[in-house]
């Protein structure tokens, strides 16, 4: 085997890092014999490797802490609330696939097992998966009994924090299908107000994976004066056609919010797109 | 206590609302970010406040972290894209026309002082694209196609920009060694 300059140089990083097989390893070594310009390339990471950590001083320490650690003092509200969210995403799936079978769509139904599963991912990535689990086992019982979920991890604070949410969260989650339920209810998405734009259409633009913390504000939503809403979570499942995005709102004089809210978007094939409501009380 | 948790279990502390795990996330990782910006970035003024960015970024991201990799490796790109984009706003460092080379320059006192430096100032001396590029990858370990991704270069010029930047500082670190500069320009 013999390699260019180029080839030798894309391995000289595993070579010192003992990761090369023997075969490309004495093809390195023998360009390197005859070669003073990847040698020298060689010496150069080689001195590169070798460089010690260059450590903050004390007062450097302290300034990145001082702007550090306050901005990760008030853990963001969705990070709080994720276990609630994790919940309502999980039913809101729920709500979505049902739909979505409903209307015969069988030959989806496999997909949309994975996809619940893969919902559940994704609430993986709240504080942890027995939080959300024990959640999801508190809905489905109806029940204020908050499922062994927490106790079983173990986990310390991140599972305590769950189950306290567990305990306060969705006992009575409202799901809604739209359309007609939605307009009933007067729900209509329209009258959102998000950034200008409707949350239909402001749903359409978001990529996949996102998260975005804004404040936004609408007239009309379970309240008779206007509350603020705070965008905490929304994320594109692996298949591009569903979205979930979750909120939580407090009325404008109390502090905490005590409210949440998840939005879901089915993109069918006829490109219909069937919002999901669900809220419960924090 | 704490300081003997993973990484993974105080990422799932902070996301849990435990500030504190945060805090020893920082504890135990400022230093080697700190580094690695310094090294990107040449001053220790500008590698503080990319540090500062990075964990702030770090934190509001934090959901995204999926385990796939080392939340170290994970912290390490936070760290190098916050390098880029601070790069990016405020170029501090003019880049040097690639066809010139410190080294080949010769014997004025200036460059004979430049043969002197150490690592780490024969790090400083590299344009910016290549200095970024060689410190993502060989301080880094950050593979060359997510070099690309992160500066928006081509695959190509990524481990064209490694490997000269490489030259350019064992050229700058053995000046006794002769190297041409215009050969290496072809290969």
């Amino acid at each position: 085997m013999t390699m260019d300059h180029a080839q030798v140089s894309e391995l000289l990083g595993p070579l010192l890092a003992g990761r090369l097989d023997a075969t490309r390893r004495s093809a390195v070594e023998d360009h390197l014999a005859r070669c003073t310009e990847c040698s020298a390339e060689l010496r150069a990471v080689k001195a590169l490797v070798a460089l010690e950590i260059v450590e903050l001083t004390p007062d450097e320490r302290a300034e990145l802490r001082a702007a550090v650690l306050p901005a990760a003092r008030g853990t963001p509200r969705w990070a709080r609330l994720m276990p609630a969210f994790a919940a309502a995403a999980v039913i809101a799936l729920g709500v979505v696939a049902y739909s979505a079978l409903d209307v015969g769509q069988s030959a989806d139904r496999p997909a949309l097992d994975e996809q619940a599963g893969a919902d559940h991912e994704t609430a993986d990535a709240a504080p942890n998966r027995a939080g959300a689990e024990s959640i999801e086992d508190t809905t489905s019982q109806a029940a204020g009994d908050e499922g062994p979920g927490g106790a079983a991890t173990g986990g310390g604070r991140a599972a305590d924090v769950a189950g306290t949410a567990a305990e306060g969260a969705p006992l009575s989650v409202e799901a809604r299908l739209a359309p007609a339920t939605f307009a009933a209810t007067a729900l209509d998405p329209a009258a959102i107000e998000l950034g200008g734009r409707d949350l239909d259409s402001f749903a359409r633009t978001l990529p996949r994976a996102w998260q975005v913390q804004l404040e936004v504000c609408t007239r009309r939503l379970f309240a008779t004066q206007p509350v603020t809403l705070t965008l905490g979570f929304a994320s594109a499942f692996p298949r591009d056609d569903l979205l979930v995005a979750g909120f939580t709102w407090s009325e404008a004089t109390s502090g905490a919010p005590t409210n949440y809210a998840f939005w879901g978007w089915w993109r069918g094939d006829c490109n219909t797109v069937s919002p999901v409501f669900v809220h419960g009380t924090l | 206590m704490e300081g003997e948790l993973s990484d993974d279990e105080l990422v799932a502390r902070t996301l849990g609302g435990d500030s504190s795990a945060f805090n020893t996330l920082v504890a135990r990782h400022e230093d080697k970010i700190f580094s690695l910006a310094f090294r990107m970035l040449g001053n220790r003024a500008d590698a503080l406040d990319a540090t500062q960015e990075a964990f702030i970024s770090a934190f509001k991201r934090l959901r995204s972290f999926r385990r796939d990799s080392a939340f170290s490796t994970w912290l390490y790109r936070i760290g190098v894209n916050a390098c880029h984009d601070m790069t990016r706003r405020a170029r501090r460092y003019v880049p040097i026309d690639e066809s010139h080379d410190v080294v080949s320059r010769g014997d004025t006192p200036d460059e004979a002082a430049i043969r002197r430096l150490d690592v780490r100032n024969a790090l400083a001396t590299l344009p910016e694209e290549y200095r970024e590029a060689v410190v993502m990858h060989d301080l880094g370990g950050i593979p060359y196609e997510e070099i690309a991704r992160l500066t928006g270069a081509q695959l190509g010029t990524v481990k064209s920009r490694i490997s000269r930047g490489r030259k350019r500082l064992a050229a700058a670190l053995e000046p006794s060694r002769e190297l041409a500069p215009s050969k290496e320009d072809r290969t």
